[in-house]
């Protein structure tokens, strides 16, 4: 279970606190599978890194009683380590021995001989496929994903949803997401979050609704009237 | 459920109809609830309030109310009408002004109408509060040949 309370988060911006979100509360159980929208820079990725401890928040908390990935697609590996170097790390972090564990990997993210190649000449793609390929291999309750299907070509993407919707069907999950269709196909709760709020909507059709509202509103201050 | 009751007055009469005897869409849903004095825009387009389908005596009445528009709601398209199918008086909230919005709509009643008053946001809202206490209502026309009700009219 995740119990979200009262989570916020600002940051300074010309000397006056810009908060992206205030009094976030959500519970996520085993299984569920939350998604998250938004316009670009309203704080998705930084929920989720918050989500992931990567970032603290300015107040709140997020108390987890189930295992979960770090966020996926944030790129938190040093870029003069290898993606085997990284491999290696992610393997003695989470007792697992090296042989097999790397063996997985390289299957799922398919680098070949970049896998020996320093991560900072790696392509925005490599990266997801190596990031996606570490997550996997753990057999975490609860994944954090930021976008990272959305990198890559049109058969990584595929790959994705295999791995993660059909074996992993039964895992939770929360993904940040600019796809409504995805939204609609593999989440069961969605979050959106606009203009300082985050909101949690139990009934992603409404969710969606609301956030092409907002969309179209941001693009054509007009259409309110339409 | 809705409530159906007579409001049979005389020409000149008075009604307060408070925010509890009006229906919200999800109260309609769920089919239970009054219609708070606080509502909360966040959702789909829809009647924020809405009701009470009753009876009024024949002839033109007056609704008049006041709505607490946030910040946020100001920015919803927002509108109120009064009438009985199929004819509403229409006002359209100004957009963007946050703050106290008085309002006054006229319709003119059969005997047969189920009067109804309705608050509604026209698309879906991400935010927005409304404070809305209730509708006031004052007959300010009633035909000649009304029988007067035949209650004695209240």
């Amino acid at each position: 279970m995740l119990v979200v309370r009262d989570l916020a988060h600002c940051y300074p911006l010309n000397g006056h606190p810009r908060w992206l979100f205030r009094d976030l509360n959500f519970d996520l159980p085993p299984g569920g599978r939350i998604g998250l929208i938004g316009r670009n820079g309203q704080g998705k990725s930084t929920l989720i890194k918050i989500l992931g401890g990567v970032l603290a928040p300015t107040r709140g908390s997020a108390r987890w009683s189930m295992s979960c990935s770090w966020p996926l697609g944030f790129g938190g590996c040093q870029g003069s380590m290898t993606g085997m170097d990284a491999i290696r790390l992610i393997a003695r972090l989470y007792q697992k021995p090296i042989k097999g564990f790397a063996e997985r990997i390289d299957d799922f993210a398919d680098l070949g001989e970049a896998l020996y190649m320093p991560i900072k000449h790696y392509s925005s793609g490599m990266r997801a496929r190596l990031g996606f390929g570490l997550s996997l291999a753990i057999d975490f309750d609860c994944y954090l994903i930021d976008e990272v299907i959305a990198v890559g070509d049109a058969a990584f993407t595929q790959r994705c949803e295999e791995e993660l919707f059909g074996r992993r069907a039964h895992k939770a999950f929360i993904v940040a997401t600019h796809s409504l269709e995805f939204l609609r196909t593999h989440c069961d709760r969605a979050i959106v979050i606009d203009n300082g709020q985050a909101k949690l909507f139990e009934d992603v059709g409404v969710a969606i609704d609301v956030y092409t509202a907002i969309w179209e509103e941001h693009h054509n201050p007009d259409a309110i009237w339409i | 459920m809705f409530a159906l009751a007579n409001e049979r007055l005389r020409a000149g009469a008075h009604i307060w109809w408070p925010h509890e005897i009006f229906l919200s869409h999800n109260q309609a849903v769920t089919g239970h609830g009054v219609c708070p004095a606080v509502i909360d825009a966040t959702g789909r387009a829809r009647h924020l309030a809405f009701g009470p389908f009753r009876q009024l005596a024949p002839g033109r009445w007056r609704a008049s109310l006041v709505l607490r528009v946030s910040a946020t709601a100001a920015r919803r398209a927002l509108a109120v009408d009064f009438g009985a199918p199929p004819h509403f008086a229409l006002y359209n909230l100004p957009h963007g002004v946050a703050g106290l919005h008085t309002i006054e709509l006229e319709n003119t009643f059969g005997p047969d109408d189920l009067a109804q008053f309705r608050l509604w946001v026209k698309r879906p809202a991400f935010d927005g509060e409304i404070g809305f206490l209730g509708v006031a209502l004052n007959q300010i026309d009633a035909p000649s040949s009304d029988p007067a009700s035949p209650e004695g009219l209240m």
